[in-house]
């Protein structure tokens, strides 16, 4: 009850300001643009594909492509959001009327999290209605997309419960932002690891977000890689947790 | 029969941070209809005593007790029982007055006309009505202080904790808040108030309590300073005096053949004294208060030479 008192309260607030607008305004902006130019490319070489026994479709070149594309924005735009949702409340001293509640740590740190996670799987609709507009003129792998849609999906919760635990132990959001950039960046080098495997051990490999993310753009749904977003979001908002029940000692 | 457990109580409650201690073992008690006045200069430990009572801050030792309830235990008791209003009144600022009310009710999960009814009474009690529609970050510091105890009030709590609540107020304001306090603390609530005017805590309060760099340095009914009186008369027969007195005393005491020390009731006051003496041929040479008034006791601890609560 008190979990769904304060998404409901922190979904109002997302709502009602400008700075989130203004973020997704751009990433559709950004994101139609470059969906038009691959279309464009697309048209261009499909005399090309036509000779190809298994070319790839609009799926392969245009759908998945733009939500890889938005995974990468994804890495700027999740510590930008989610810098607020603790270190914004303490600086503006109303992290003590939530506490004053005698609401749980818990209970803040769930609410806030998934009404963040509502908002940015509202953008993720939002960006996937771009390839979907044009599914009647086209023939898409369903399958291929869900995959993809999934693994952004899985994406974004995790690394918005990266940035809400970061939130929980700065006292600044700018400082929130900086350090859930820091630390997506980290878990995204992996992405060297992929290109230059003799560089990184398995470990790092393993702990990489792409290593996880790339088959799901692909289409494939693995039980290891589910688990691996799994445990990255009990993680993170298991450590904003603690970090924000201690807030009473801390002061 | 026990009698019933203080509304709020602190025992032994000490705080400390960054390895210093900004408040030492406090232990104070509040029982419901009280209004404990909360006194000290810029860093005595006042806002930091206000949110250990609210359940913001955890004690570093001691407890905090509701209702007889260790605090610390049962967290979601503050939901029901403690009203707070922090100190500068904290809003969130992109939601209007009416919406900043509505989220404070559903978290403390209130809803439908439970909600509606003390939202809409206290939006026309604290003249906020007019302001109901508009952003928290547009009002002004009287404004934001009034929404703020609006939030706090909204579920009727039986504890009151006010972190300077008069800030920014006009005097209509503030006598306003002064009735709704009074009718809160007459309903049965407990009530702190932190505040730096003495003006503020005279006109409402029934103890006063000093804190000094971190230490309850004063805790006394108010009424006291002003109930006992000490008599000169101008006669070295203090019998007559004292059985003309008795009717109006709780307790009189013989100083000396010219001094008594009279502990007035409840419903006397200093002319029913002196015109009691007078009217019975008594000589009245001198009548003033027998405890320092509370400005007095105040500035003497700010300076360092006050007493210290037991």
């Amino acid at each position: 009850m008190s979990t769904l008192a304060v998404l409901r309260l922190e979904l109002r607030r997302l709502l009602l300001r400008p700075w989130p607008w203004l973020l997704a305004a751009a990433v559709l902006a950004w994101l139609g643009w470059n969906e038009l130019l691959a279309v464009g490319a697309f048209l261009k070489v499909q005399d090309r594909l036509a000779l190809l026994p298994a070319a790839p479709g609009f799926t392969d070149i245009v759908a998945v492509p733009l939500l890889a594309q938005f995974a990468e924005i994804a890495l700027l735009l999740v510590p930008l959001l989610s810098m607020q949702a603790l270190a914004g409340e303490r600086r503006a001293g109303t992290l003590s009327l939530l506490l004053a509640q005698g609401l749980s740590a818990r209970s803040i740190v769930l609410g806030k999290y998934l009404a963040q996670l509502l908002w940015l799987l509202a953008l993720l609709a939002l960006v996937l209605l771009l390839p979907l507009l044009l599914a009647p003129a086209t023939t898409l792998d369903w399958g291929k997309l869900a995959a993809a849609t999934l693994g952004i999906a899985l994406l974004l919760a995790g690394l918005l419960a990266v940035g809400v635990a970061c939130s929980s132990y700065a006292r600044q959001p700018p400082l929130a932002a900086a350090l859930a950039l820091a630390l997506t960046l980290a878990l995204w080098a992996g992405v060297a690891q992929g290109r230059a495997p003799q560089l990184a051990g398995p470990l790092l490999g393993w702990i990489s977000l792409p290593t996880h993310l790339q088959p799901l753009l692909r289409g494939l749904v693995s039980t290891s890689d589910m688990a691996y977003f799994g445990i990255l979001i009990a993680l993170a908002l298991s450590l904003a947790t603690h970090r924000l029940g201690r807030e009473r000692e801390l002061g | 029969m026990s009698s019933p457990p203080p509304r709020l109580a602190l025992r032994a409650v000490s705080r400390r941070r960054a390895g210093r201690m900004v408040l030492k073992p406090t232990t104070l008690h509040l029982a419901a209809c009280e209004v404990l006045g909360l006194l000290g200069v810029n860093g005595a430990g006042k806002s930091t005593t206000l949110m250990l009572m609210a359940g913001v801050l955890a004690p570093s030792g001691g407890r905090v007790e509701l209702n007889g309830a260790d605090l610390g235990e049962v967290p979601e008791r503050a939901r029901r029982h403690i009203g707070y209003l922090p100190e500068h009144a904290p809003l969130w600022p992109e939601l209007s007055v009416r919406e900043q009310l509505d989220a404070h009710g559903h978290l403390r999960g209130l809803r439908g006309k439970a909600l509606a009814a003390p939202r809409e009474a206290l939006l026309q009690r604290l003249d906020l009505a007019p302001l109901a529609r508009r952003l928290c970050a547009q009002l002004s510091l009287g404004q934001r202080q009034r929404v703020g105890l609006a939030c706090a009030l909204l579920h009727q709590p039986d504890v009151l904790i006010l972190d300077e609540p008069g800030t920014g107020l006009d005097p209509v304001q503030t006598e306003n808040l002064r009735g709704l306090l009074r009718e809160r603390a007459a309903a049965g609530a407990a009530i702190v108030l932190s505040t730096h005017l003495l003006a503020e805590v005279t006109a409402l309060g029934t103890r006063a309590a000093i804190l000094h760099q971190g230490e309850l340095r004063h805790d006394a009914p108010l009424r006291a300073a002003h109930a006992v009186w000490r008599v000169t008369l101008g006669t070295r027969q203090t019998e007559p005096a004292r059985a003309a007195l008795t009717a109006l005393a709780e307790a009189i005491e013989v100083e000396d053949a010219q001094h008594l020390r009279v502990q007035l009731r409840s419903d006397a006051d200093a002319a029913l004294l002196a015109r009691t003496l007078v009217g019975a041929n008594l000589a009245l040479l001198g009548l003033e208060p027998a405890a320092p008034p509370l400005a007095r006791v105040f500035m003497d601890i700010a300076a360092g030479r006050g007493e210290r609560a037991a």
